[in-house]
């Protein structure tokens, strides 16, 4: 046996054809999530150990086709054409193998080894029919094996079929090529000749594929011979007579007449194979019993909403369970480090900078874990492509695509990978204006902010504050997006069209890996940057430390205690909160936040509401801990078990209850923190980066200004 | 039935009526994923539902159960079918005169 031999297999398939499924069964939680390189097409990687070898496992976006067209596309095709893995295997939903194969006719075009897999197959037995695999594999060529992902079934029977097809030395994959018809067939052996003579200009690509792809226009692959020499204008030239010729003699264009060769071809195939096609029911029948409540004309929004209400009051109310636990845990383990360290400096850094910063981010991961969770099940049963379907007329309305809907949902969890999500989008157009109104959903780290503050002003109506902001936020970007849309993005909006996959009972396993995926985003950004923020945060909140104060406020406090005031008497209490306030306005961040006091007066906000804005932009949740610091900072004197709600909505911090939802409106719309700013930034250019950044402080100084005078005209506090 | 029934826009049918695709208009992206999504001459297209608010509609092709605005539906041109009881999994799909035969099918085109 040979030692640990290297195996690189890339999962390749439609949406919904039960790809991911496959993929986490194979790799369980051994996943590695990042982007493609270039763009943030995700890009998820796997390995395992199997019969000796070491795989490793690559899943493919999922596509219908392998165009130029869409981002998704262009990754598979590039992948398999430049990294050239070991094996393909294509996921294929057996209950649909007509436009499943069509795929399957552009892989084995790009002549990679392939394996066949005919996913879901219990629902193909179920429906009746009965395919004859022998002349299946006749046709194509490929080894097939059957599975049902969901259950785990012939899943590692996919990895033997793949380790078969490269220890196999005999060429038994073989396929009949896809006829174009006469017309085309013969231009393409030509022109495959013809390429041959020049491999240099083809880069590692295959050249009938090549050939195939130049002469349906493909923009991509012209690229190739986009340099002017002798050989790419011979090649250029023949392209263009067979082009001509193809129209002339099929009065249609190359590319439709491709594109029904490889139809006509899966269709042939089929008719070969398929010996009963039963399907006496059809298979989204159960499906459509489903859509007849869910899409219906008066209960599907009702229905939508209920949805979406579940999801927020499990988010934060069912959340507030396991994060009033953490809160403790973590409230516990800061008076066990206060009670076992010594008093210094660098106890307050790990105090105050580390725990504190730490733990305030810490305590809202559960909120971010349910949500994400509904969100998996939303996209798992494939309810979230019905929401597109209802959303859409909305969503038109502001000039963006049903498919809009999901990457700002999403950005009720985070803009980040909101913002990644909406390359589903084909059109930059919609890209652009989606990822624009992405930060106005009010992501999940923007909720800390609510919950403290609302829940120190608001008590009794929290919830309700916090539910109407993310409404609010939805309420502006309705209005965004249509100004946007009829001033900047004139251009017509992207096409509709969307698969409405049949409703699959999700598995808890896939559930919980996509969870967590998300989930460990949030938690690697609190990891990183929000810990390095909060100990700057510290440090500029410390430093420069005061020598010398306006008043002697510890002779004053002497005094009164000589006089008989107890220690937390209001006097002594305010004049210690007066001393640590003036010590830190002496401080870099205090004369960072005295700067742009000027700004943010008219909107009620304090200085240290100013900092926390400022320390903000590093990630929204760190408004939090810089409120958490300046006013734990503020109230050390007095008895520690004081919260910082109590700190806030004591009169002491000078912050009014309008100016508190000012506050709460102005986080929700200023600028996006800096992660998602410069996701932006590698998704859609410097110049969009900018205008994200301007219009939204703009918008959130207009509105909180608003808010804050208007309140004080009808006359609350 | 009084329309014509002859290369009709798509999104003139209505829910349960069924056509046989004879031509996709439009270009680039758009017209492309149409084809690839099995809009090929020939195809059975059923109207399935229209969304609350009237747009957009969902069609059934092949098996698969798609979505297209009106405005979409309308660059699509079939023939109406009302006999087609049914466009489940791969039925329709080769029915038309261009696909009949399968690979191969344009020699046999009469046009």
């Amino acid at each position: 046996m040979p030692e640990s031999r290297r195996l690189s297999i890339a999962l390749a398939g439609n949406p919904n054809s039960g790809k991911t499924t496959i993929f986490n069964a194979l790799t369980g939680a051994r996943q590695k999530v990042g982007n493609w390189p270039g763009v943030t097409v995700e890009r998820k990687t796997g390995t395992l150990k199997y019969r000796g070898y070491t795989i490793e496992l690559i899943d493919l976006p999922g596509t219908y086709s392998l165009t130029a067209y869409s981002t998704e596309e262009l990754v598979t095709r590039s992948f398999i054409v430049d990294e050239k893995p070991d094996v393909v295997v294509h996921v294929v939903d057996s209950g649909n193998l007509a436009r499943n194969l069509y795929l399957t006719t552009q892989l084995l075009e790009l002549g990679v080894d392939l394996v066949l897999d005919l996913n879901m197959w219990d629902d193909f037995e179920d429906s009746g029919s009965h395919l004859d695999l022998e002349k299946l594999h006749a046709m194509i060529g490929t080894p097939i094996v059957k599975t049902v992902a969901h259950r785990g079934e012939g899943v590692t029977e996919l990895l033997d079929a793949a380790i078969a097809l490269i220890e196999d030395t005999e060429e038994h994959h073989r396929h009949v090529p896809v006829s174009y018809g006469s017309h085309v067939n013969d231009l393409v052996s030509e022109l495959t000749a013809l390429l041959e003579q020049h491999p240099a200009l083809l880069k590692n690509a295959p050249p009938r594929w090549v050939a195939i792809k130049l002469i349906e226009g493909d923009a991509v692959v012209a690229e190739l011979i986009a340099a002017d020499t002798p050989e790419t204008r011979t090649i250029r030239r023949f392209v263009e007579r067979a082009t001509r010729h193809i129209r002339r003699a099929t009065r249609s264009d190359p590319e439709k007449v491709i594109t029904e060769g490889r139809h006509g071809y899966v269709e042939g195939a089929l008719k070969m194979a398929l010996s009963e096609r039963g399907v006496p029911v059809d298979r989204m029948e159960r499906s459509r019993n489903i859509d007849a409540v869910f899409t219906d004309r008066l209960l599907g929004y009702p229905i939508f909403l209920a949805f979406v209400w579940l999801l927020f009051q499990a988010t934060f109310r069912l959340g507030a369970y396991p994060m009033a636990w953490l809160d403790g845990l973590v409230s516990r383990f800061t008076m066990f480090l206060a009670g076992s360290l010594p008093p210094s400096l660098l106890t307050d850094l790990v105090i105050e900078g580390v725990v504190g910063g730490v733990g305030s981010v810490l305590v809202f991961l559960p909120n971010i874990m349910i949500l994400f969770f509904g969100i998996a099940i939303l996209e798992d049963t494939g309810y979230m492509s019905r929401a597109a379907f209802l959303m859409d007329r909305l969503m038109h309305a502001l000039g963006l695509h049903g498919k809009s809907f999901i990457p700002l949902l999403m950005g009720f969890g985070c803009s980040v990978p909101a913002i990644m999500a909406t390359r589903t989008l084909e059109s930059k157009r919609d890209r652009v204006l989606t990822i624009l109104l992405v930060p106005l959903m009010s992501c999940s780290a923007r909720l800390p902010v609510y919950i403290l503050i609302a829940g120190a002003f608001f008590a009794a109506r929290a919830g309700t504050v916090v539910f109407a902001l993310h409404f609010f936020g939805v309420a502006i970007a309705v209005l965004v997006g249509r100004i946007l849309s009829r001033t900047i993005f004139r251009a017509a909006p992207e096409p509709f069209v969307m698969e409405l996959p049949p409703y699959r009972l999700p598995t808890a396993r896939g559930l919980l890996i996509h969870m967590w995926e998300r989930s460990r985003i949030y938690l690697q950004k609190m990891g990183g940057v929000i810990l390095v923020a909060s100990v700057l945060l510290w440090f500029l909140g410390t430093f420069p430390r005061a020598t010398e104060l306006s008043r002697d406020y510890d002779g004053e406090i002497e005094l009164l205690l000589a006089a008989g005031a107890t220690e937390n008497s209001t006097m002594v209490e305010s004049l210690r909160a007066e001393r640590a306030a003036e010590e830190l306005s002496l401080t870099y961040v205090g004369r960072a936040g005295q700067f742009i006091a000027p700004a943010i007066a008219p909107l009620g906000f304090t200085w240290e509401m100013g900092v926390s804005l400022v320390t903000g932009f590093v990630a929204k949740e760190v408004v939090v801990s810089t409120l958490g610091v300046l006013y734990h900072a503020e109230s050390d004197g007095a008895e520690s078990g004081r919260t910082l709600a109590r700190a806030l909505s004591s009169p002491d911090s000078g912050i009014t209850p309008r100016a508190a939802l000012a506050f709460m409106i102005f986080v929700l719309l200023y600028t996006p923190c800096i992660i998602t700013v410069l996701t932006i930034y590698r998704e859609i250019g410097a110049r969009w980066m900018w205008f994200s950044l301007v219009y939204q402080t703009a918008l959130a100084w207009i509105v909180s200004f608003a808010a804050y005078q208007l309140g004080g005209l009808m006359g609350f506090a | 039935m009084t329309r014509s029934e002859h290369h009709i826009p798509l999104s003139s049918l209505s829910p349960g009526d069924a056509g046989i695709v004879t031509e996709v208009t439009g270009e680039g992206a758009f017209r492309r994923r149409l084809l690839d999504m099995g809009f090929v001459e020939g195809a059975c297209v059923r109207v399935i539902k229209t969304a609350p608010l009237q747009d957009p509609i969902e069609y059934c092709i092949g098996g698969t159960h798609i979505t297209l605005r009106k405005a979409e539906a309308a660059l699509v041109l079939v023939n109406l079918a009302p006999h087609l009881r049914t466009c489940g999994p791969g039925r329709g799909m080769g029915r038309g005169r261009g696909l009949r035969r399968g690979f191969g099918w344009r020699r046999w085109r009469k046009d």
